[in-house]
């Protein structure tokens, strides 16, 4: 046996280790995983609410989720087109931003209980108020340039109440 | 296969085929950057979720915008230092999640699983999303170089680095790994 095939077993070589590493599959998903992304689909919105506890519900409907996006989307288009108003003119083959939105989190800050009070109806009714954090990101697939939108909201739940 | 190459139609349900394929390799990139698996679950669904909504035929050449979203969230949730005091607090269910295994192996295969998983976790995390996206998502360079923004070239060397640091740290366990022997004179 020559030193080269010697040494070429004493050594584990580059593709022998490729090899031993494509060879272990990555673990599965929970099965939980699946179904909350099923959920998410069907529901036709990602938006997530974190409790704070761990637990994540999806609480909007689309069209709702999709007014802040848009007014965070016209915000950023009118953002792109006082930088461009403010650059010198570039050729015409340079092509256009085309960045994609890639997440859109909804995180409960606080959420304090105002207590019961009457309506105009004299029925009872619980006040929650809650401040959260509307985070939107996009992303340039060319370049990965990131671009993030937070919008701070303050909502107030009116929740119904039952002496019984 | 999932997956499609641009054009060709699909089964808009064709989402958990596609999932199935593509989740265990997004989790264990999401891993490399959160501390739990909770917390990578929590990445790869709202990042698959947006992906499928706006690729619903499971574009094969869209798939590294998919890995780059769950980098941006990843990064973004890491930023948090709120979620890392809650996770924190959470309780022993949680924790226990943190020790889940990074492959799906045979009993054979265990200890060998147990060797690359520490061995990948001991790299820098430049060299560590270069071997996770290369080897276990299918990227090529150019597409890693592209989603994080470095070149070609550097995305090149830090694979050839990460390999050679694997080696190092691989090779005195090799009878552990169930690679072949060594032949002695």
């Amino acid at each position: 046996m020559n030193f080269f095939t010697l040494w070429r077993n004493l050594i584990m070589n580059e593709n022998e280790l490729e090899s031993l590493l494509k060879g272990l599959r990555p673990h599965a998903a929970s099965p939980t995983l699946e179904h909350r992304v099923e959920r998410d689909l069907v529901l036709g919105a990602g938006l997530r609410v974190i409790d704070g506890g761990g637990t994540r519900e999806t609480s909007k409907p689309a069209a709702r989720w999709w007014q802040p996006v848009a007014w965070a989307g016209l915000g950023a288009a009118a953002a792109v087109f006082v930088m461009t108003l403010s650059q010198p003119a570039v050729s015409p083959n340079v092509q256009q931003i085309a960045s994609v939105p890639v997440n859109s989190i909804r995180e409960v800050i606080d959420a304090a209980d105002q207590g019961v009070s009457f309506n105009s109806n004299q029925l009872p009714e619980r006040h929650v108020k809650l401040v959260s954090m509307e985070r939107h990101q996009w992303i340039d697939p060319r370049d990965g340039a990131q671009m993030s939108v937070e919008i701070p909201r303050e909502d107030t739940l009116v929740l119904p109440v039952s002496f019984q | 296969m999932c997956l499609t190459e641009p054009d060709q139609p699909t089964n808009a349900s064709d989402w958990k085929q596609c999932f199935r394929e593509l989740a265990p390799r997004l989790i264990m990139y999401a891993r490399g950057f959160v501390d739990s698996v909770a917390d990578a679950e929590d990445v790869v669904q709202s990042a698959f979720v947006r992906w499928w909504q706006r690729y619903p035929d499971g574009d094969r050449s869209q798939v590294p915008l998919l890995y780059a979203a769950v980098r941006s969230i990843s990064l973004d949730l890491r930023r948090k230092d709120m979620r890392r005091i809650l996770r924190e607090a959470k309780s022993d269910v949680a924790v226990e999640s943190e020790d889940a295994p990074f492959f799906d192996v045979s009993v054979e295969q265990k200890e060998t699983a147990r060797l690359v998983a520490e061995a990948v976790a001991s790299l820098p995390e430049e060299q560590r999303e270069v071997i996770t996206l290369h080897v276990w998502g299918g990227l090529t360079f150019a597409q890693i170089a592209q989603m994080t923004g470095a070149s070609i070239n550097t995305v090149a060397g830090r694979y050839r680095y990460a390999l050679n640091a694997l080696h190092r740290r691989l090779e005195p366990r090799r009878e552990d790994l169930g690679a072949p022997a060594p032949v002695t004179a």
